[in-house]
């Protein structure tokens, strides 16, 4: 567990000179936080609640999540990872006395730690700003609210290593990524799941978008022991398969490098 | 004491056939062709504890894909391989702790962090401790000169300093073996004597054991006492150094320079002129035809001004071998 977090902290350490590249995103980040806050406006112009949420909540949910979007999102990782495999350039990671799956999600986790961080930060100052604060936010149950967000994070970092690592099989895998962008942004961050259609609700509740974006974000703005206990069970639950599965992956996989050639 | 046992070692590799044309492409799609490449064809070898050993062979003679087989990055069809008495598919892990490898054509640093930094990770990938770490790393900071760039970032180093750190980084944990592919390529003589230096003395030192693949002899004709020769998948050649001059080196390169006067030596047996200038004469002579005491004997010594009698490279033995072994297959 120390080499993993010492590989995390050397990540950090060396994403600290990509600080400032952060700023493009952020211009971005604020330019879609401003549309999407626009059209909510408009939307509740003549109305208090709309599926239980308040123009407050709902607001702060997309903000929200945007910034676990924006924060989680680490494509230089995945072009690495990727290159890493099909380049052959992976030997020189793999033979170190260290799991490649857990090497890889302490890396992942290091890299966006500080955009993160950055994110949240720049995101609660313009939630506090344009918004105003939560309503009805305990600050008693920041601790809950924390750990599924961590789980979240760790959650959506593990679905990006296993598209990364599908390159064993397959000569491209933007378009996984791409797929797997697209459900996050529209299903999770554009409307909280209570806006989808009623058939569509429950099959929501086991997709990634659950434990990633929805599940912590709705306990931010109405959190309830409740909603608590469902979001970190299938958090755990989907933590522990995707482990399975991402070790499975790449134990297949590492059978497969073909680096013939120096 | 063996520490690298391979027993009829083979690796194949499935390779895409792609075809020609438009309409072929399609096809392709439909229904891909493959073709197996063998990359190691039914090797056997052992590389006892201490010796620096040379794997050499052509471009695609199966040098590299051995050592990812013994550093267990790809796994073999069929064979053992037994390093440091470990399986490395089995012990894959266990086996880490105590090998180091050095690919001279990929980096394994971190390019944003110093040298430090990353000894420092390295460090802690091989469960050293603080204390531990900070004395081997300056042992290595002296023994590699590295004050000048310790604190430089990786990415701002010379190729050369940087393979100097991406060995230092390799061997931080002391290993027992060192799997060495290529460490020198692109590097200037100053920093290639350099690294020959370190590898020697490590060797002296700690009785590490160096597999060394280069395709600068000179790497080679300094370092290693035993060569092991690929070519085709296959060993040709495994033999010590001096076995290998002493089997291969049939020719010994004869100069004369003479006071102007004219000599003539072509129509001795085994001697073949290689160049000829106004004063001075270069041939080959097959000491396997001709002594090379008869050939100084038959010159005419009142004209000579200078005679330089040298063997022929090491070099030219092994293109000869890398050659006629193509030939013959």
């Amino acid at each position: 567990m120390k080499k993993y977090f010492y590989i995390f902290k050397t990540a950090i350490t060396e994403k600290i000179s990509y600080l400032l590249n952060l700023l493009f995103t952020f211009i971005f980040f604020c330019l879609i936080i401003f549309i999407l806050l626009s059209i909510w406006n408009y939307i509740y112009a003549d109305t208090q609640i709309i599926n239980g949420y308040l123009l407050n909540q709902v607001m702060w949910y997309v903000l929200l999540a945007e910034v676990l979007w924006f924060g989680g999102h680490n494509p230089i990782f995945i072009d690495d990872v990727s290159n890493d495999i099909k380049t052959g350039n992976i030997a020189c990671k793999i033979n170190k006395p260290y799991n490649y799956i857990f090497f890889s999600l302490a890396k992942y986790l290091g890299d966006i730690f500080l955009q993160m961080i950055v994110f949240l930060l720049i995101g609660i100052f313009i939630g506090c700003i344009f918004i105003d604060f939560i309503q009805n936010f305990n600050i008693k149950s920041i601790l809950p609210i924390v750990t599924t967000y961590t789980f979240g994070i760790i959650i959506n970092s593990l679905i990006y290593i296993i598209i990364s690592l599908s390159s064993f099989w397959f000569e491209e895998n933007k378009p996984f990524i791409w797929i797997y962008d697209k459900i996050i942004v529209i299903f999770g961050i554009v409307f909280p799941l209570e806006m989808l259609p009623d058939w569509l609700k429950p099959l929501t509740m086991y997709t990634p978008v659950f434990v990633s974006v929805y599940g912590p974000v709705k306990l931010t703005i109405d959190f309830s022991m409740n909603i608590f206990y469902k979001v970190m069970t299938a958090q755990f639950l989907w933590f522990i398969g995707l482990i399975i599965l991402a070790l499975y992956i790449y134990q297949k996989g590492a059978k497969k490098i073909n680096s013939n050639g120096g | 004491m063996n520490v690298i046992e391979v027993q009829n070692l083979s690796k194949n590799f499935k390779i895409k056939k792609k075809r020609k044309g438009f309409k072929e492409s399609f096809k392709y799609v439909l229904r891909p062709d493959f073709k197996i490449i063998k990359a190691v064809d039914n090797i056997s070898f052992c590389v006892k504890k201490g010796e620096i050993i040379a794997f050499i062979g052509p471009n695609g003679a199966g040098k590299s894909t051995t050592i990812k087989l013994l550093i267990s990055i790809l796994y073999p069809d069929s064979g053992s391989i037994k390093v440091l008495g470990l399986d490395p598919i089995k012990n894959r892990k266990k086996l880490a702790y105590k090998i180091g490898t050095v690919f001279g054509q990929k980096e394994q640093l971190w390019a944003h962090l110093t040298p430090y930094d990353n000894f420092k990770f390295f460090a802690a990938i091989y469960d050293i401790s603080n204390n531990e770490a900070e004395k081997r790393i300056k042992e290595l900071t002296n023994l590699f000169e590295f004050e000048r760039f310790i604190n430089t970032p990786v990415k701002n180093l010379s190729l050369g300093q940087r393979i100097c750190c991406e060995i230092a980084a390799s061997i931080i944990h002391n290993p027992q073996i060192l799997f060495l592919d290529e460490p020198t390529i692109g590097l200037d003589p100053i920093v290639k004597e350099n690294i020959r230096k370190f590898i020697k003395n490590m060797n002296k030192e700690y009785q590490t054991t160096v597999f060394l693949t280069s395709h600068d002899v000179s790497d080679i004709e300094k370092l290693c006492k035993r060569i092991i020769i690929m070519n085709d998948s296959k060993i040709v050649i495994d033999s010590s150094m001096e076995n290998l001059k002493y089997n291969y080196l049939t020719k010994k390169i004869l100069e004369i320079k003479t006071n102007g006067s004219t000599i003539d030596i072509s129509n001795i047996k085994g001697v073949n002129i290689l160049k000829r200038e106004k004063s001075i004469i270069k041939a080959d002579i097959d000491i396997s035809k001709k002594d090379i005491s008869d050939v100084i004997k038959a010159l005419d010594y009142k004209n000579i001004v200078d005679i330089n009698i040298t063997n022929i490279p090491l070099e030219n033995i092994i293109s000869k071998i890398y050659s006629s072994k193509a030939a013959k297959l």
